[in-house]
């Protein structure tokens, strides 16, 4: 499973992941600011971008390592 | 079952066979996703039905304790690769009773599993096939459901299990399946404005809410698959962090896209009106008892573009998934009982292999047969009138699906509550095993000449599942009657065998933990770990041995 094709899917999926993350927390903000309301969105918004983060973490170091 | 497993290596007698190290890291995440995630097919329902406007919220908070819980599961399991996952680690950190009662709270769990997993995979079927539909033909739907039952048992004790290979493939479907429907729900169809609107308008009460809190956790059962996955593992410690960690993350993200998803997007279909001829949102008709059993393939119908491929092939992976998990509380009872057995905290008839199968087939047969009667309880109020009355006047007319996710619950933060308990009494009286994974913000102390570290997070997840198993209890009547009726008399049956085996009642047999981590980590193939605790070991020894000699 190590293979390129399968690191390079893991990348596209971090960058998609970070995009979306990235834009429901700009669009949930943008509509009603910091609340409470918000509060699950931003997280879900958080999440998605950690993971994305925590996947190009894995696909670099692996290229470091090879 | 290729081979029996017993929960740790102190109890593998010579001749028995032992897990092959086969799985991948793949392999891994694919095996705890195939648990784990399945979880959201069953919740998402259940949760929008209790907490409506504030599913998300539920959510969230089941979902950050879920974490804490997944971050102590990591922990343990690099540290203790070994099948037996939440009863090995009480076992091992608080003795014979927690050890037995938290192993007992996992079976509830796993035979709810068989259960619960079993009914909503034909509830999913059921939007292909409309007769197997639970609430327009309640007898096939428990026939159906007993029959699978029945089937998995069968398949379990001659020894067929589904291979690797199919649960990674149904894993890696999913995973792009999900990714797939909430990137086009979000991308054409969410808008905050809606989700604003749905939070305001349709909050909950604090009942519900609370209602709604205890049943999000069932999303996030079935993590006892990191353990067993860890103990099939190659270099388990170095390979468990990496697919935990994603796993959380990934099922976490679920989770919580689903639940907003359900309160904020604008459906491509328009909804029927309920019952009475009103209008009605997407999360109510979600919610409702014709569609909480199989509500993410109703959401992803109505995701725009999309939803009309996954309206043909979401109910299917659905079902083959949740098929699956059903089979994993199959297996994960059997071998769980047949582990307690061999550590006496079970009769030793649960270790009993069929003769030319060679499945423990007594403890497949018993826990099947709980399963069984779980079912009963649970279709009775559809298939007969009386009881349905029955349950009006004294249970709030919960239906089947809900009278299982209670039980589930129950079950889950029972064992949890244990888990978290289990890691801080480890951190003091095991700091010489390396951990190649901690739980984040840790206060460091000194405990009998030794540094060690105090878990914040993990009295955090403590008092976070506490508080959900409190919130079930007050929310579920026939949670709190069905929950602690099973710890009981379990209890009392632990105490009945141990007194007629001679064995201590109240108080651990002894045990040499030392030889056991020796064994774990060698097995593991983690010889770097294993001469590292032996140093660590040494240092403690020389340590305390100095100590005596300065005291008078």
């Amino acid at each position: 499973m190590r293979s390129e094709a399968y690191a390079r899917a893991r990348l596209a999926s971090a960058v998609l992941f970070m995009l979306l993350g990235t834009s429901i927390a700009v669009r949930t903000l943008l509509v009603a600011g910091l609340s409470l309301a918000t509060i699950p969105g931003c997280v879900l918004a958080a999440a998605m971008i950690a993971l994305g983060g925590f996947r190009l973490r894995d696909y670099f170091a692996s290229r470091a390592a090879r | 079952m290729a081979g029996v497993s017993t929960a740790g290596p102190t109890l593998r007698r010579p001749e028995e066979p032992s897990l092959r190290r086969s799985v991948t890291p793949w392999g891994s995440f694919s095996w705890g996703y195939s648990d784990v995630g399945a979880d959201i097919f069953v919740g998402l329902g259940l949760v929008l039905g209790a907490a409506a406007g504030a599913s998300n919220i539920a959510f969230l908070f089941a979902g950050l304790v879920y974490v804490c819980i997944g971050l102590a599961y990591t922990e343990l399991a690099a540290a203790y690769p070994v099948a037996g996952g939440g009863q090995y680690f009480v076992f091992r950190g608080l003795g014979d009773i927690f050890g037995f009662i938290a192993g007992w709270a996992v079976l509830l769990d796993f035979t709810i599993d068989i259960v619960l997993f079993a009914w909503s995979c034909i509830d999913y079927l059921s939007k292909l096939i409309p007769i197997l539909s639970f609430t327009a033909h309640p007898w096939v739907h428990f026939i159906v459901v007993f029959l699978v039952i029945g089937g998995l048992a069968t398949l379990n004790i001659i020894g067929v299990r589904e291979s690797s290979a199919f649960n990674e493939l149904v894993s890696g479907m999913d995973v792009v399946s999900e990714t797939t429907i909430l990137f086009f729900g979000f991308l054409f169809a969410f808008q905050p404005q809606l989700l604003i609107h749905t939070m305001q308008t349709a909050w909950p009460t604090p009942f519900n809410l609370m209602n709604g809190v205890s049943l999000a956790i069932i999303s996030f059962v079935g993590l006892e698959s990191i353990s067993q996955a860890a103990q099939e593992t190659q270099r388990p410690a170095s390979v468990i962090p990496r697919t935990s960690i994603s796993l959380i993350l990934t099922i976490l993200i679920f989770a919580l896209s689903y639940s907003n998803l359900a309160l904020g997007m604008q459906p491509w279909h328009a909804i029927p009106p309920d019952a009475h001829g009103h209008a009605q949102a997407l999360w109510h008709y979600l919610g409702n008892e014709d569609n909480n059993g199989a509500a993410v393939a109703v959401l992803a119908s109505n995701v725009p573009y999309f939803g009309a491929l996954a309206a043909l092939y979401v109910p299917l992976l659905g079902a083959i998934l949740l098929l699956i998990s059903s089979n994993s509380g199959v297996f994960g009872s059997s071998r769980i009982a047949y582990a307690m057995s061999g550590t006496r905290l079970l009769p030793s008839i649960f270790q009993r292999v069929h003769p030319r199968f060679r499945t423990p087939v007594v403890s497949i047969a018993t826990f099947c047969g709980f399963a069984i009667i779980e079912l009963i309880f649970a279709a009775l109020p559809s298939l007969s009138p009386p009881v349905h009355h029955l349950y009006a006047r004294f249970f709030r007319g919960e239906d089947g699906i809900t009278f299982l996710g209670d039980l589930y619950a129950f079950g889950a933060a029972a064992s949890y509550s244990f888990v978290f308990i289990a890691l801080i009494a480890l951190r003091f009286n095991d700091s010489q095993s390396p951990r190649r994974f901690k739980m984040p913000f840790n206060i460091p102390l000194q405990y009998k000449g030794n540094r060690v570290e105090f878990p914040i997070v993990a009295v955090i997840g403590f008092l976070g599942i506490v508080s959900i198993l409190v919130f079930t209890m007050i929310t579920h009547e026939i949670g709190r009657i069905a929950g602690p009726s099973w710890i009981l008399l379990g209890f009392i049956g632990y105490l009945v065998y141990r007194k007629r085996k001679g064995l201590p009642m109240f108080r651990s047999q002894k045990h040499d933990w030392r030889r056991a981590q020796i064994n774990i980590l060698q097995e593991a193939g983690e010889l770097e770990m294993m001469d590292e605790y032996l140093v660590n070991v040494k240092r403690m020894d020389e340590q305390q041995a100095l100590l005596g000699a300065s005291q008078p």
